[in-house]
């Protein structure tokens, strides 16, 4: 009796065990090969093998959201389309102001015999999956190695920088966002008369913490923040990407850098499609 | 043939669930809430077998969404994997197919996942943590209340 109870109990705990240790091994295999800055060959085959069903739901859900969207927006499309025209007359006289000012930079870059600054080549992705756990903020995309997406390439969207590719496979790649608590990239204060530079790290929640600023730096609320162009933590974006806007600056009482909250420039929940850098 | 069809109509519901959460979760957050379709639907299938089905289930799921996060991998699969075999375990002590149990089920596999993740992967605010933790909860708690339905009706059909 007290045998096949204890039967019972192993033919119970073996394959659950087997399962665990299995989990554990995939994800050392898995940490093995991030470390060493490979995509993880497994993983990226089970993505693989189930993207195509994620994007056909993502992209129902879109034609639903493009040709339904209207029942639950309606209401504010005057006073939207208010703003967006007041901010389209803003952005031609900016966009008129910035070709001028691109000019006088591509002369003096000559004459200083300095390179020109190539515009990086972008690869247009959909974004099939967004935060598939509440802790991590990492989206996938519909674009991978084939087709010419690397590890740790910058991605973009409108706004501003999304995130970094930190896995990929032949058909999607996985892209870990700016406001995941792992994520860090070389933030500068746009503003001329600061330029202050730190680093810019996700916390997991919905604002970044632009860091190690010197303690004399001259930040305000409404500052834009960019790419540094210096070592991230998981190498380096290309200077002067929008990163966010500086919303809060708390002085620190001992003296030290002041404590910065910077808003991302792009909303990440709503993200439908990205660009990578190559 | 009935149950290998009730597995198979398991694993296709359990895929059914992930593909929501994965391609729709975020559009659906509240604050720090966001839900894990996928989750409530392992644990109340699980209530339906035995902790050997359980933990292939949890398994399974545990794959997928490690695949998808493409970070902390044996984390997803270890934490699922003990999920489906704890509430398919529970088969020999409680009579579990009522709607008040599953949700319970849910509410506290939901806590117990989330508890364990803390150990592998330690946020870096824990009161941050808390609130995603006690979002995650409550909406899963109440997507559980429709699903707990179709589930049951799922899996009886195809055990008949």
């Amino acid at each position: 009796m007290l045998r096949q109870v204890r039967d019972r109990r192993r033919r119970r705990l073996l394959p659950v065990a087997g399962l665990t240790a299995l989990g554990v091994l995939l994800g050392g295999w898995h940490n093995r090969q991030a470390a060493a800055g490979r995509p993880d060959p497994f993983v990226s085959a089970v993505r693989t093998v189930t993207a195509p069903l994620v994007g056909a739901a993502a992209g129902a859900g879109r034609w639903v959201g493009s040709r339904f969207g209207w029942i639950t927006r309606g209401w504010r499309l005057d006073q939207e389309n208010r703003l967006l025209r007041e901010e389209n007359a803003r952005l031609r006289d900016e966009v008129a102001r910035l070709r001028e000012a691109d000019a006088s930079a591509k002369r003096l870059r000559a004459l200083l015999g300095l390179e020109p600054s190539e515009p990086s080549r972008r690869i247009a992705a959909d974004v099939i999956s967004r935060l598939p756990s509440p802790h991590l903020n990492t989206l996938v995309i519909s674009r991978g190695i084939r087709d010419g997406v690397r590890l740790q390439a910058p991605v973009v969207a409108g706004g501003g920088l999304v995130g970094q590719v930190f896995d990929a496979g032949p058909t999607t790649a996985a892209v870990l966002l700016l406001t995941d608590a792992s994520s860090a990239v070389g933030g500068l204060v746009q503003r001329a008369d600061s330029r202050a530079v730190g680093v810019c790290r996700g916390n997991g929640g919905p604002l970044l913490t632009l860091a190690y600023l010197r303690e004399n730096a001259r930040v305000v609320p409404g500052d834009v923040v960019v790419s540094s162009g210096l070592g991230g933590r998981h190498g380096v974006f290309p200077k002067g990407l929008v990163i966010g806007v500086v919303e809060r600056v708390t002085p620190d009482a001992s003296g030290a850098s002041p404590h910065v909250l910077v808003r991302p420039a792009v909303d990440f929940s709503r993200l439908e499609e990205v660009f990578v850098l190559r | 043939m009935s149950r290998r069809s009730q597995r198979l109509v398991m694993a296709g519901l359990l895929l059914a669930g992930f593909v929501l959460q994965a391609a729709f979760a975020s559009d659906v957050r509240m604050g720090a809430a966001q839900p894990e379709p996928a989750l409530c639907v392992l644990v109340l299938e699980c209530l339906y077998v035995g902790p050997r089905t359980g933990a292939w289930l949890g398994f399974g799921l545990g794959l997928l969404e490690a695949a998808y996060a493409a970070r902390v991998v044996g984390s997803f699969i270890v934490t699922r994997t003990l999920a489906g075999f704890a509430v398919g375990a529970l088969e020999d002590r409680v009579f579990r197919d009522s709607l008040p149990f599953s949700v319970i089920a849910v509410a506290v596999t939901t806590l117990l996942v989330e508890a364990a993740f803390f150990v592998f992967v330690p946020p870096r605010d824990a009161l941050a943590w808390l609130g995603r933790v006690g979002g995650a909860t409550a909406y899963n708690s109440a997507l559980a209340l429709p699903l707990y339905f179709i589930v049951r009706r799922c899996v009886r059909r195809a055990a008949t």
